[in-house]
């Protein structure tokens, strides 16, 4: 079985569905994000926040995750965020291109108490303008808001730096889960969700899925 | 500046190569600690894919020697340790040779800016005549011609591959994709044709049963005579007793037995078997099984190419390692093994020496000791920027062609058309790859084909003007192609479309991907091959089964990751979507049993 435009993305069948209750007749739009910023500035804690509702203080780095799902519901149209972590690649300044390749949306992550994630977070919305690609919604995020006694990099100047670069920016806690869904639905919001992005493609150029033998299964993943 | 790594591994792999990257990802998945290092900045070694600024920062430095300057005096070695430098002689890529057939910006003919007078004048005026639409179309042309500035300056939307290749849609590498879940990571595009020479012109091959029947070259008796042979060679193999008078012969000596006319001969040879005058039966045989059985699964032809170009496929294996607890340096110099008790125990890179217990090397990282064959193997290559296919088509095409050597001295040469909807080039282009077994160097051994299909001179760009001005208004752009192009058929058929004009070209010899290690080699070392000459990735991935299965006789191989539904955290309560926007709900549930692992 083949789609008809020669594009694809392997897939095992696992018909897992996440299909949001009550929105079935709804636009279903889904989302490459990315995850960005220097290590333990709690990116992995943002996205643990995000879709379990959990925060670990001494949360290992993640094992075993290759990315993490979450759907948010706008009106008529239901976003799924597949939401790819760096899964420590960036420690020795080696995240592999792909690792941001098609993605649609980018959360930059630094922490408030330490300037220089603030000034690496200013290096990867660079590498982001640089690499990704040109219609990528970037957000920044000042991460462990709830340490505001330590805190170094002021609101005020990551919000001029967000400003001048037409990047979104929150500060936030994984913590205490403070702004945590209210970043996402703000990249929600500002994602197009037109035809072509919104068929479930991870590089919004081509639908993403095909099933390997033929079986029903191929219909109901992600594909409208 | 050089990071400070920790320096205890059960496995230590340098270079992310294709084979590498797949045992690393294997050995991570299992549980083992895995150090991937890499010399370079970037990932893939011989098997990168670049865009065309990196490729052009790729060539420069190969001018660059890379190798350690480190003497064994400065290895801080204990008793019995020997220390052996490593060595990147073995992944040389030599004869690189660069040429662009177009000009600067600077260089181009002002009709542009001649043009936006006309067009500004037009837009005032508004008039909707003939003139001015012919103006605009002149002007629509112009704009769209590339220049050396434009395509620097578009670098972005190049991936140019060091090593192309594509997977058959049954191959060992696409089953290993889907049974380990790695699949998720890439996109690909069908190969939307099999194109074959035959006749003096390009035609499409047949591949399915249904393009068979709809051929219109093939007569009703064809058809039958190539469903029968295709039959028996899908469904008995090369074992069956139908074979079994052609154990030594040739596949060709085989199929002339069978009575089949030319045409059928020459898709079954040139385009499903891949075969030449060479090859054995058994082998033509096992090739036209592999295609047939590759057929139908995904798109028109039993091929798929990897979006943004081959070079994705090691970082997703890459990825799954680091997603296991791998750990990734980029920019770190293998210095080399020191071995104790004809073992390696460890591997000194800057300052640092990392203790292991398999040692895992792609072949730019080896130590002269233990080589005993620097191989055959040889490929050349061929990267060209032309400004149309080989064959147009109505819509695009990534098309592969098979193209058997004209004289006793030529190698087979494949040839992979990509367009911009593989991410390869931008709009307006396709970029085109040859490859086959080096004889001399890669320019003389690709010349016939190159000749053959393309024209690669230099776009005189005061020719270009001329063109512009002295043809008719009512001369399409196309047919003006056209016949520049004439010229150059020779007296072929002036039906043909014109041949693709190269704008840009790069030749260069990959090193050999058949070295062999001597007798004497410690067991717990393990060699990874460059880039080889076949046109799938099958043999990376074979060898990397090997190789994991010395290290790890008795373990799974990349055996299914988890899907992201299935990812059940420690201390979980309810999982599954619990976003309403109500961040009050949630902070209650807000909980801080921080629990310290062992």
């Amino acid at each position: 079985m083949y789609l008809n435009d020669d594009y694809f993305v392997i897939m095992a069948n696992r018909g897992t569905a996440q299909r949001p209750n009550g929105s079935t007749q709804g636009k279903i739009c889904q989302f490459k994000l990315v995850l960005l910023g220097e290590s333990a500035v709690g990116k992995s804690s943002l996205v643990l926040r995000f879709v379990k509702g959990q925060f670990h203080e001494y949360q290992e780095s993640t094992i075993g995750a290759a990315f993490l799902t979450q759907t948010v519901c706008l009106d008529d149209t239901t976003v799924k965020f597949e939401i790819w972590d760096t899964a420590g690649q960036e420690r020795y300044h080696s995240l592999a291109p792909m690792y941001y390749r098609g993605a649609q949306a980018a959360i930059v992550v630094y922490d408030i108490t330490n300037q220089d994630t603030f000034v690496r977070a200013q290096t990867w919305v660079k590498e982001l303008q640089r690499q990704a690609s040109p219609s990528i919604v970037i957000a920044l995020a000042g991460n462990k808001a709830d340490l505001s006694n330590k805190r170094v990099v002021e609101f005020d100047e990551a919000q001029t730096y967000a400003d001048e670069n037409g990047l979104l920016f929150m500060e936030t806690s994984a913590k205490t889960a403070m702004n945590v869904n209210d970043i996402f639905l703000a990249i929600a919001k500002k994602l197009p969700k037109n035809e072509q992005s919104g068929s479930a493609s991870t590089s919004g150029q081509g639908r993403r899925l095909v099933d390997t033998e033929g079986q029903k299964a191929a219909t109901g993943n992600c594909c409208k | 500046m050089e990071d400070y790594l920790p320096n205890e591994y059960d496995v230590v792999v340098v270079g992310t190569g294709m084979t590498e990257s797949i045992v690393a990802a294997a050995a991570s998945r299992i549980g083992k600690k895995v150090l991937h290092l890499d010399s370079d900045e970037y990932y893939g070694g011989l098997w990168a894919t670049f865009n065309f600024d990196g490729l052009q920062k790729w060539i420069e430095d190969l001018k660059v020697s890379k190798t350690s300057t480190k003497d064994v005096s400065e290895v801080d070695l204990e008793s019995e340790e020997t220390f052996l430098k490593t060595s990147n002689e073995y992944s040389t890529v030599e004869n690189i040779e660069e040429t662009w057939y177009i000009s600067n910006d600077a260089d181009l003919p002002v009709v542009s800016s001649k043009d936006t007078q006309t067009d500004s004048t037009g837009d005032g005026s508004g008039s909707g005549d003939e003139k001015s639409d012919d103006d605009k179309v002149e002007k629509k042309e112009n704009v769209k011609q590339w220049s050396i500035d434009r395509i620097r300056k578009e670098y972005r939307k190049f991936n140019i591959d060091l090593a192309p290749k594509l997977l058959f849609a049954r191959g060992e590498l696409v089953e290993l994709l889907i049974s380990s879940n790695i699949a998720r990571y890439a996109e690909f595009r069908a190969v939307s044709r099999v194109a074959t020479f035959m006749d003096g012109k390009l035609t499409q091959v047949p591949c399915s049963r249904a393009d068979v029947f709809a051929n219109k070259t093939v007569s009703v008796v064809e058809k039958r005579m190539l469903m029968q042979l295709l039959t028996s060679c899908m469904e008995q193999g090369a074992d069956s007793p139908e074979f079994d008078g052609f154990r030594d012969k040739t596949f060709l000596e085989y199929l002339n037995t069978k009575n089949l006319t030319p045409i059928v001969q020459h898709y079954v040879v040139q385009a499903i078997a891949m075969a030449t005058e060479k090859t054995s039966c058994r082998d033509g045989v096992n090739r036209t099984k592999h295609f047939l059985n590759s057929l139908g699964r995904y798109g028109n032809t039993p091929f798929l190419w990897p979006m943004y170009g081959s070079g994705e496929l090691p970082q997703c294996f890459c990825r799954l390692c680091a997603v296991f607890g791998g750990v990734y340096c980029l920019k770190r110099q293998l210095d080399g093994v020191v071995i104790h008790k004809n073992k390696c125990k460890a591997i000194i890179s800057g300052k640092q020496k990392i203790s292991l217990e398999h040692l895992v090397l792609g072949q730019g990282h080896l130590p002269p000791e233990v080589v005993t064959s620097e191989g055959e193997q040889r490929i050349s290559r061929g990267i060209f920027i032309t400004d149309r296919s080989i064959m147009q088509g109505e819509k695009e095409n990534l098309t592969l062609l098979y193209y058997p050597p004209e004289q006793p001295d030529q190698e087979p040469v494949t040839l992979i058309e990509l367009g911009p909807s593989t991410n390869a080039c931008p709009q307006g282009l396709f970029m085109v790859h040859m490859t086959c077994k080096r004889t001399t160097n890669a320019k003389e051994d690709l010349a016939y084909v190159v000749n053959k299909f393309l024209k690669a001179e230099p776009l005189d760009p005061l020719a270009i003007r001329s063109s512009i001005h002295s043809h008719t208004q009512t001369v399409s752009p196309d047919k003006r192609h056209i016949q520049e192009g004439d010229q150059d058929n020779r007296g072929e058929s002036t039906e043909e479309s014109p041949k693709p004009q190269v704008l840009w070209s790069l030749y260069l010899n990959l090193p050999a991907s058949d070295i062999k290690l001597n007798e004497s080699t410690p067991s717990n070392l393990h060699l990874c091959s460059g880039p080889d000459l076949e046109l799938d990735f099958d043999f990376a991935v074979n060898q990397a089964k090997s190789i994991f299965e010395s290290m790890y006789p008795d373990k799974d191989f990349l055996p299914r990751a988890p899907d992201p539904e299935e990812i059940v955290l420690e201390g979980e309560e309810a999982p599954g979507p619990k976003f309403e926007g109500d961040t009050e709900a949630e902070e209650k549930q807000d909980v801080e049993k921080a629990e310290k692992e062992d």
